[in-house]
């Protein structure tokens, strides 16, 4: 198998002159993936050495992976630059679908093997237990960008919503960039470098903070997702409810909102979770309050038509993208799409 | 009163609440079919003399299904209330209802789970129903892989057209049999030590990608799913097991999205 060199060796071999002709196989190569062609099957290929196929060259590398996109969103085309494998273990996409992100991560190292971008600061929250496994931190820590993890010291039975948002907030008096991003330790991953990531959201978007947006509602408290579902009809994307599990934005309006939404947690907020727990105990025979208490969407959900276009869910998957309960056919990974693709 | 799929044109007899505290699909619907059926016009005494209805509940809380089937006069049977908590786990389930078939007189027999399961006026016509399947069991279809190992939902998805159906899987919450098929069936399951070991390998590798806080938690579960055994043994039966896609006779309501049921 063919290796991918890092970015500094492309770098170099470039400043040699080592790679400076473009084979003719190359520059096919090239084309076809930035058609989205198969990338494993051109590595195959070139694996295979046949004296007419010269093994793909770092210069190849370089392009491939500055232009093409590993994750493509067919419902949108659009080519979100993260993606959250959320409850991975859960549903029936998510788990392979990250298996063969990480695959393709694996292949295409170089692409997160990125400069820090001192305009951006990212926390992931974790505590220690969900940390061993994360794969953000393992991600970055990689490629050597830098980033901050919070909530490790809250153990894992005081862990709620409302310590993860005292977390969020504690590190964002503490952010001096202009952006900052917050993710999910566990289920995160990086397909494009921090710089981009940071230019996208600048570019592409005019709110100040931009939510992941995901099929499923939790916790679908009654009453509490109108505002969402209003904003997004489920015929315009089915991606329309919060996830805060995957966020960027200005760092000196993440303070102003996440304290604001910590300060929406009060007894009447688990007053509302007691409700809406007994609304159930008809229906089934196991509490779910301390369940529910893990989640910060429903304090987020009450603000979140306060700040109008400010803060936005990304709906069509542009920049993020939630894998929860996603379908086969949305998804291209490497020019492949649909279940089959994933065997 | 009959409520009806507005995607599939369907009026199913039976709505699951799969996954209850876990999804909005089955937040928004299953209180929305249980406040439209326990309205006191809605009573009935429904006779199905040709089907031994039964669900398993081992606490002393009568789940929807037992509630709605006593509201609607239909007789039916609650097997394992003699077996405490700390023993039960799903698979049990199989032995349960393979006795409870082995003893039925009728021809026809129908499982259902307990809390989650809401069994709604349009089983009257359950026979004729099943009848258009053309098979001897009929299962529910979700949409979600459960235990999430997806090498093993493989066979369902090469059943299915997946750009026809949201639900292309097996759900092992509610299932109708001709009896006799039902014992073979079950029997086949309960026998299938083997599977049962290589589940267990497989879903032991599977656990290990989960938070170290979970995995107890997943492994319990995922080792005690009757559902797994119940798929393994699909491939063996392609012409007598058909699985509901059209919710035609089990409405699941477990990440199914959109407007979903309406007053028929």
């Amino acid at each position: 198998m063919v290796k991918p060199s890092s970015r500094d060796a492309v770098r170099e071999d470039i400043s040699h002159g080592y790679v400076a002709p473009v084979s003719a196989h190359a520059r096919s190569c090239i084309d076809t993936l930035v058609d989205h062609g198969s990338l494993q099957a051109t590595l195959q290929e070139a694996d295979s050495g046949s004296p007419d196929r010269p093994p793909l060259d770092r210069f190849v590398y370089h392009v491939v992976l500055e232009k093409m996109s590993l994750l493509v969103n067919r419902r949108f085309h659009s080519q979100p630059s993260v993606v959250r494998g959320d409850l991975a273990l859960a549903w029936w996409c998510s788990a392979p679908i990250m298996k063969r992100i990480h695959a393709a991560l694996d292949v295409a190292r170089p692409l997160t093997n990125a400069l820090p971008d001192s305009r951006l600061t990212i926390l992931a929250w974790s505590n220690t237990e969900s940390l061993e496994t994360g794969m953000l931190p393992k991600q970055l820590g990689t490629a050597g960008v830098p980033h901050r993890i919070i909530g490790e010291d809250i153990p894992s039975d005081r862990w709620t919503g409302q310590t993860k948002l005292q977390a969020i907030v504690a590190a964002l008096a503490e952010v001096r960039s202009p952006y900052v991003a917050g993710f999910d330790a566990c289920d995160v991953v990086l397909l494009d470098t921090p710089q981009r990531l940071v230019e996208r959201f600048a570019s592409e978007f005019s709110c100040r903070l931009l939510f992941g947006a995901t099929r499923d509602a939790l916790p679908p408290i009654p009453g509490s997702l109108e505002f969402e579902e209003t904003m997004t009809p489920w015929e315009q994307s089915p991606y329309r409810y919060i996830d805060s599990g995957v966020w960027i934005g200005h760092t000196d309006f993440c303070r102003e909102f996440f304290t604001a939404a910590l300060s929406m947690w009060s007894a009447d907020h688990e007053a509302t979770l007691r409700t809406y727990a007994e609304r159930w105990a008809p229906y089934m025979n196991t509490t779910i309050e301390r369940f529910w208490r893990e989640f910060d969407e429903p304090v987020i959900r009450k603000i979140l038509p306060s700040y109008g276009g400010e803060v936005v869910l990304d709906t069509r998957c542009s920049l993020l993208q939630t894998l929860n309960f996603v379908r086969p056919d949305d998804l291209e990974i490497l020019g492949k799409s649909g279940w089959r693709s994933w065997l | 009163m009959a409520v009806r799929n507005p995607r599939t044109g369907t009026t199913p007899a039976v709505i699951h609440g799969n996954g209850l505290v876990f999804n909005a699909s089955v937040a928004r619907w299953f209180p929305w079919a249980w406040d439209r059926l326990f309205r006191e016009e809605n009573r009935q005494s429904i006779r199905l003399p040709d089907v031994t209805v039964m669900t398993c509940n081992n606490t002393d809380t009568p789940g929807a299904a037992e509630k709605s089937l006593e509201f609607l006069g239909i007789e039916h049977q609650v097997l394992g209330t003699d077996i405490p908590a700390k023993a039960w786990n799903n698979r049990i389930k199989c032995s349960l209802f393979r006795e409870a078939a082995k003893r039925a007189t009728t021809p026809y027999c129908m499982a259902l789970d307990s809390f989650d399961v809401l069994v709604l006026p349009a089983i009257r016509n359950v026979v004729a129903t099943f009848e258009t399947f053309g098979a001897d069991m009929v299962f529910g279809a979700e949409a979600n892989l459960m235990p999430p190992i997806f090498e093993r939902g493989v066979y369902e998805l090469e059943l299915a057209d997946t750009t026809q159906t949201d639900t292309p899987f097996l759900n092992g919450g509610c299932w109708m049999t001709r009896t006799p098929f039902c014992v073979d069936f079950l029997t086949a399951i309960i026998e299938g030590s083997a599977f049962v070991a290589e589940s267990t390998a497989v879903t032991t590798e599977h656990v290990k990608l989960a938070p170290i806080s979970m995995r107890a938690e997943l492994a319990r579960y995922y080792h005690g799913s009757e559902q797994a055994m119940l798929r393994a043994f699909l491939p063996q039966y392609p012409s007598q097991i058909r699985l509901d896609t059209g919710s035609v006779l089990f409405q699941n309501l477990f990440g199914v999205e959109g407007p979903l049921l309406e007053d028929s």
